[in-house]
């Protein structure tokens, strides 16, 4: 694919496929929302047309023949059941046939293409009579069509979809007669009203530990939320006390939640200092006179904050509520009154809420341009270069101070200037390199909508932390591992609506994903309230396979660790979704090689939680660096437990068994680092060394050092890419005097 | 950085710098002749012991002096001699002379690493000294059959004859191929 147009246009189709696929679902659960509905049409005729551009004429023609369905559901003449969504769907598979062509070259898959078009006109027919039939006879009627248009192999797959899709139709056509237009549930949600709020604190507020803030976050979440500080009583920096609130704030909720909710929140802020509160407002929410209140809607001031990336909502308005305070320390005579007729003149431009909203999203994809990889890889090795020749430059500033004073002084003080760019600079690369979760989270939404429409389970999946950010690399290479832990809650998890029932459960299963950061690692976990792991299964499974002996006592958590074994499966079924020979332990090597950590948990008809821990980017990671006669070894700090220079008494020598070391009572084997990889040390005897214990799996194992000469975040490159993977060693790093350092591969040491 | 300075080369006493076309006249005439003539292949040529070797210019990537810093890699064979920083790549150092079993000799001022790329790998050899770029036609090479050179055949592609001298040609590809380098790892888990 030589061409960059082309090649533009499969990314941008790429990217819109991911959101028409999100939307479909979304709109599978929603079918009457019209802004949905809009979006969808939007994405699809952004497909037709770029198509067009590019001389694609069969992919024009194909996005074409979705779009008027689409525009079908946009004047109501149809609603979205279960049985379109699937057939959108089908359509984005179609798309992606279409992309690997234009790719890769060769040919479509024309069966799926045709197959979706012949689906399309079916239903499209079947649509047309509803309006006119009457639903009994409807059912009837699409029955026998579908018999006989369609061929044998679509036959089986699709009919027992198609009966499911068509008593729902049913239900939903129902509606339609009533109401010959359909009454979209957004244009319902036209009872969001809006509120005034006055928010003026007790100036004494942060010292009691309570802050505005966490008013302000909680009333982000009931609905839109522009908030306009008043600054009057704001003192001069000198006199301004931090611990003291000087602002207050005049607010506008536009909301669809009751009055007494919001009271349920502010109740908690209203006692006899605090002036907290709130009226509906007397006009609509688009009425621009509003701003002569002083309260404006989401003003254009927000957009380039909005510029740095994927900052969620209420992040940026939470922002906006501090940054008032800390333009004003630096200037302390901006007025009020500025600010006012600012917002006033903004307001002027009012439109609409949701109008407002759309502007934004649009104007935040024509700020980013996109940028490959490869480019910022390199990008990424300059800057790491530069921040090694920082610390030469570093080194090279304090020699001359010792022939030069002055001049050591001034270079001295250029380089330490410059050594806050430097690490601004490696900081901002790695930002760049990351990307929410929530795109790897979200293509799980259609694995299991597939599931469950083939299976006679029902199956809700709850996503929470999408915007949880992770290197792009770490992001792609989660989403097999992630695809396998959920097919297994689908599969192994979740039981049947009716087996739930018969336990007491809801008839529908969750699986649930959230995605959160913690202490510069991301964790993942995947939640289901299925059956749970009996540990008894695992345990007699384990003794079949040999693994452990029948006499054998193993606690639940070290049981559980068994799952992770090679070759390990309870089933001996093997089902088409999930247990295709590739156990868990193929979930464990993927999340290893992202540096990560896999944990299992189970309660016997609780439930199944996985936990993953993962660093936020692979190209950076806590190290400690050790060494062995003039070598310097790293160590991930992930997998380093402590560190101690052992006393004599605490080195047992066993035969057969090698050396161990006993710490606090637990006896752990010690291998000789020198020994390993062959390399004079400085000290031979523990006693005058270090032993550094580290632990992978719940497997410990002490490691004999010289000493240990610093910690801190390293640079990781990979030795393959200009030589071979090496027993022992995972990485490479570049010390801060330019000079090469492996990064040991604790797993195959501890093995 | 030392090891990013560029070499010199001597060149019948035209300085010139590798990688610029700052030809002399003599030598442009020459190759313009040599390419509308007949197909060939311009050389970077070395020197290891007592030989001279070369090896397709296309390969190579850059030359730099011997670097301060070199990381042994643990568990390699000796003729890998480490591997080291070149401007944020860390890329690894075959000994020529200890690959192809040759006395080694103690480094000096000419001692080169050259940095060749083969399948998207930087490798960098090091080698006596670089003394040329040349150009040298199809008919003037011949294949491996009739040698008897100090080196292993199996890495040798062929020679190349020029007015006064024999160039023994590299096979680069094979000697760095990913093969080889897996071989070492077998060799010393054998160990």
């Amino acid at each position: 694919m030589d061409n960059p147009a082309l090649e533009e246009f499969v990314e941008e189709v790429e990217e819109i496929i991911e959101d028409l696929e999100e939307g479909v679902l979304q709109l599978e659960e929603q079918p009457k929302k019209r802004s949905l509905i809009d979006r969808i049409f939007r994405a699809m005729h952004t497909i037709k047309g770029g198509a067009g551009m590019v001389m694609e004429t069969e992919l024009a023609d194909y996005a074409h023949h979705f779009e008027n369905l689409l525009d079908k559901a946009r004047n109501g003449e149809i609603v979205c059941t279960p049985e379109m969504a699937s057939l959108l769907l089908a359509s984005i598979d179609g798309f992606r046939s279409f992309l690997d062509k234009i790719r890769e070259g060769g040919d479509v898959d024309q069966k799926l293409i045709d197959k979706t078009l012949e689906q399309l006109r079916e239903f499209e027919n079947n649509a047309g009579k509803t309006t006119s039939k009457p639903p009994a006879e409807k059912t009837v009627e699409n029955a026998k069509q579908t018999d006989s248009k369609q061929t044998e192999e679509i036959k089986n797959d699709e009919i027992k979809l198609e009966q499911v899709a068509e008593e729902e139709q049913e239900t939903e056509s129902e509606k339609t007669e009533e109401q010959v237009d359909v009454q979209w549930d957004d244009e319902d949600e036209g009872e969001e009203i809006a509120y005034l709020l006055h928010l003026k604190f007790d100036s004494e507020m942060l010292r009691k530990g309570s802050d505005p803030i966490l008013l302000i976050k909680e009333l982000t979440e009931l609905g839109d939320l522009a908030m306009i500080p008043h600054l009057g009583s704001l003192p001069d920096l000198k006199n301004l006390d931090p611990e003291e609130i000087h602002l207050w704030w005049s607010a506008k909720l536009v909301t669809s939640r009751s009055a007494e909710e919001i009271e349920n929140i502010l109740v908690f802020f209203q006692d006899e200092k605090n002036e907290v509160k709130f009226e509906p407002a007397e006009s609509p929410p688009e009425d621009p006179g509003l701003a002569s209140h002083g309260i404006y809607d989401e003003p254009e001031e927000k957009e380039p904050e909005q510029k740095e990336g994927e900052k969620t909502k209420s992040e940026s308005e939470s922002k906006e509520v501090e940054e008032p305070e800390k333009e004003i320390t630096t200037e302390p005579d901006s007025s009020d009154a500025e600010q006012q007729s600012l917002s006033v003149q903004q307001s002027q431009e009012l439109t609409p809420v949701k109008d407002t909203k759309k502007k934004t999203t649009e104007s935040k994809t024509t700020q980013s341009i996109r940028v490959t990889v490869e480019r910022l890889d390199k990008l990424q090795n300059l800057v790491g270069e530069t921040v090694i020749n920082q610390s030469r430059l570093h080194l090279l500033s304090e020699q001359i101070m010792k022939v030069d004073d002055k001049l050591g002084e001034m270079l001295l003080q250029f380089v330490e200037d410059n050594e806050k760019s430097v690490q601004e600079l490696q900081d901002q690369i790695l930002q760049v390199r990351m990307i929410p979760v929530g795109s790897i989270l979200n293509n799980m939404k259609r694995t299991v909508r597939d599931y469950a429409t083939r299976s006679k389970k029902k199956i809700k999946l709850e996503i929470e932390g999408g915007d949880t950010e992770l290197d792009k690399t770490v992001t792609e290479q989660l989403q097999g591992p992630l695809v396998h832990l959920v097919r297994n809650s689908m599969d192994h998890g979740i039981e049947d609506s009716e087996t739930r029932i018969k336990n007491g459960k809801d008839p529908t299963g969750i699986i649930s994903l959230k995605a959160s950061q913690q202490e510069g690692y991301v964790i993942v976990e995947i939640e289901d309230d299925g059956k749970g792991i009996d540990p008894k299964v695992i345990f007699d499974s384990a003794v079949r396979k040999g693994f452990i002996d029948e006499t054998d006592e193993l606690t639940e958590d070290e049981i559980y660790k068994m799952l992770f074994l090679p070759g390990f499966t309870t089933t001996t079924e093997v089902t088409d979704v999930s247990g295709r020979g590739v156990g868990m332990d193929t979930v464990r090597r993927d999340i290893e090689a992202l540096l990560g950590t896999i944990e299992i948990s189970s309660k016997l008809n609780k439930g199944t939680s996985t936990k993953l821990k993962l660093p936020l980017t692979l190209a950076i990671i806590e190290g400690m660096m050790i060494d062995v006669g003039n070598q310097v070894f790293t160590i991930p700090l992930l997998s380093v437990n402590e560190s101690l220079r052992p006393v004599p008494e605490q080195i047992k020598k066993i035969k057969n068994k090698g050396e161990l070391v006993e710490i606090r009572g637990e006896y752990i084997p010690m291998m000789r680092l020198h020994e390993r990889l062959n390399i004079k040390p400085k000290f031979k005897d523990p006693t005058e060394g270090l032993v550094v214990v580290v632990q992978h799996a719940n497997r410990k194992q002490c490691i004999l050092v010289d000493g240990i000469v610093d910690q801190g975040p390293v640079v990781i490159k990979s030795m393959e890419e200009n030589f071979i993977q090496v027993p022992g060693i995972s990485g490479a790093t570049i010390l801060g005097d330019g000079r090469v350092s492996f990064i040991l591969d604790v797993a195959s040491l501890v093995n | 950085m030392k090891h990013k300075e560029k070499v010199v080369m001597e060149d019948n006493q035209n300085k010139k710098y590798l990688g610029s076309v700052d030809l002399s006249d003599e030598e442009l005439e020459d190759m313009s002749l040599d390419i509308s003539y007949s197909e060939g292949t311009r050389l970077i040529t070395f020197i290891l012991g007592e030989e001279k070797y070369g090896l397709n210019i296309l390969k190579v990537r850059e030359l730099i002096s011997f670097p301060e810093g070199l990381t042994r890699i643990p568990g390699m064979p000796d003729f890998i001699v480490g591997m080291f920083n070149l401007r944020g790549l860390v890329i690894p150092v075959m000994d020529l002379r200890k690959k192809f079993k040759m006395s080694s000799e103690e480094r000096h001022e000419f001692s080169v690493i050259i940095i060749v790329e083969v399948d998207n790998k930087n490798i960098g050899l090091t080698v006596d000294a670089v003394s040329d770029v040349i150009f040298v036609k199809d008919e003037d090479m011949q294949d491996t059959s009739e040698l008897a050179v100090n080196v292993d055949t199996k890495f040798i592609k062929g020679v190349a004859k020029t007015k006064d001298e024999m160039i023994i040609l590299l096979d680069i590809d094979y000697l760095l191929s990913k093969e080889e380098f897996d071989s070492l790892i077998e060799n010393t888990s054998k160990e």
